[in-house]
């Protein structure tokens, strides 16, 4: 028997060939009797492991893991676990450092606009606390709509909507305070995807990447 | 995805990263069978797989925040149960040894009313799937018991339909191979 046949037979199994490919394979196997006895033994083999199905959890498995969960808030426990152990991914060339030069000088000039002009600056701006303006930008000319979703808002995908120009390059400014923040772009609302010019990314630990800005004074 | 399954499923996550905890026993309802199962099937052990699935959904829950809502919660509850499992194997390496298996897997001369006995039958596939390779324990687990279609497989374990597609066919054959005369008429 050639690899080939083989190779039909799990295409037969993973439904992946045409009815007339199908047609085709099924005379083969039926004409070749160790085609035909390998295709049984298969297929009798996956059966019984699929007859075998899912199992559940002993009784009362919700309550337990209900009752190990965290009383707290898992978000602030959760971001400072990350702030104070979680590995960073630090990738430097120009395009980092131009992006990392953009949010300090944006963070200056926010700090120097805030302690020169705050008499009149309009109430849209937050005084609070220190706020650093960050302009975040996707170059998706194809785009009908991108926004801008991280732990900065709570991963809203709707609530940060990035405004395009004629070049189809979107932007969103965004005043946050110093901190660390997680994000990714959400284009056309349903592709996520991470930020090219970002400094640094972040593994969620699960396959995921995030990008990762620091913003700071 | 289903759209409404979807959008209720955002609200919950997005209800537990605001405090409220009480709405995770929701998604947990939900996957607790699921979850308990990718571990059962991977260890072997009811005892472990019970530990695996509770450590799997408290640190699921500590990182809702990370989640995204980039693909299925499914696919990504089970990618953490999966590295948990891959976790606990590397640490107790507790695959059966093949004379253990021997030992136990009924030969050709057993009664087909033997055979036939479904509690058997069940620890011959278990330990069959013990015999295999992890890379292949995984893919005929998410294959052939939760049935995901290898777009989903996907976005579970990583890697290319083709080249998941090809780990599929050589852990069918080596299964095949542990099961022939035992279980197979």
């Amino acid at each position: 028997m050639m690899n080939g046949d083989r190779e039909l037979i799990h295409q037969l199994i993973d439904g992946d060939l045409a009815p007339d490919q199908k047609e085709a394979v099924v005379r083969r196997v039926l004409a070749d009797p160790a085609l035909h006895e390998e295709l049984l033994d298969l297929t009798a083999a996956l059966r019984v492991v699929e007859e075998q199905g899912r199992v559940d959890a002993t009784a009362g498995f919700t309550a337990r893991v209900m009752r190990a969960l965290p009383r707290s808030r898992p978000a602030g426990a959760t971001r400072l676990r990350e702030f104070l152990f979680g590995a960073r991914v630090l990738r430097w060339n120009m395009a980092t450092a131009a992006a990392v030069a953009l949010v300090i000088v944006a963070g200056l000039a926010a700090i120097i606009m805030l302690r020169t002009d705050r008499g009149t600056r309009e109430a849209s701006t937050t005084v609070e606390a220190p706020v650093v303006v960050v302009r975040l930008e996707l170059r998706a000319p194809t785009a009908h709509r991108v926004a801008v979703a991280g732990t900065f808002n709570r991963w809203n995908a709707e609530a940060n909507q990035m405004a395009r120009n004629e070049e189809g390059l979107w932007t969103a400014t965004l005043p946050l305070e110093p901190g660390v923040y997680a994000y990714m772009f959400i284009v056309d609302g349903r592709e996520w995807v991470a930020d090219p010019n970002a400094p640094t990314v972040r593994d969620d630990g699960f396959g995921n990447r995030n990008s990762v800005m620091r913003v700071g004074i | 995805m289903d759209d409404a399954l979807h959008s209720e499923e955002r609200s919950v996550i997005t209800d537990c990263i605001n405090g409220d905890s009480d709405r995770y026993g929701v998604l947990v309802d939900r996957y607790r069978s699921m979850v308990y199962t990718l571990a059962y099937r991977m260890l072997g052990n009811t005892d472990a797989a019970n530990d695996i699935a509770q450590e799997s959904f408290l640190s699921a829950f500590l990182a809702l925040r990370e989640f995204g809502f980039r693909s299925k919660f499914s696919s990504w509850l089970a990618s953490i149960v999966l590295n948990k499992c891959r976790d606990a194997l590397r640490a107790r390496r507790d695959t059966v040894p093949v004379d253990d298996l021997e030992s136990v897997l009924p030969g050709k001369e057993r009664s087909p009313e033997d055979r036939a006995s479904a509690r058997e039958t069940g620890d011959i596939v278990q330990r069959a799937l013990a015999q295999l390779p992890e890379s292949y324990r995984e893919i005929i687990i998410l294959k052939h018991i939760e049935e995901l279609d290898y777009r989903e497989i996907a976005e579970v374990i990583g890697g290319s339909i083709t080249g998941l597609k090809v780990r599929a066919h050589r852990a069918r054959e080596l299964l095949k191979d542990l099961l022939k005369e035992r279980v197979v008429p």
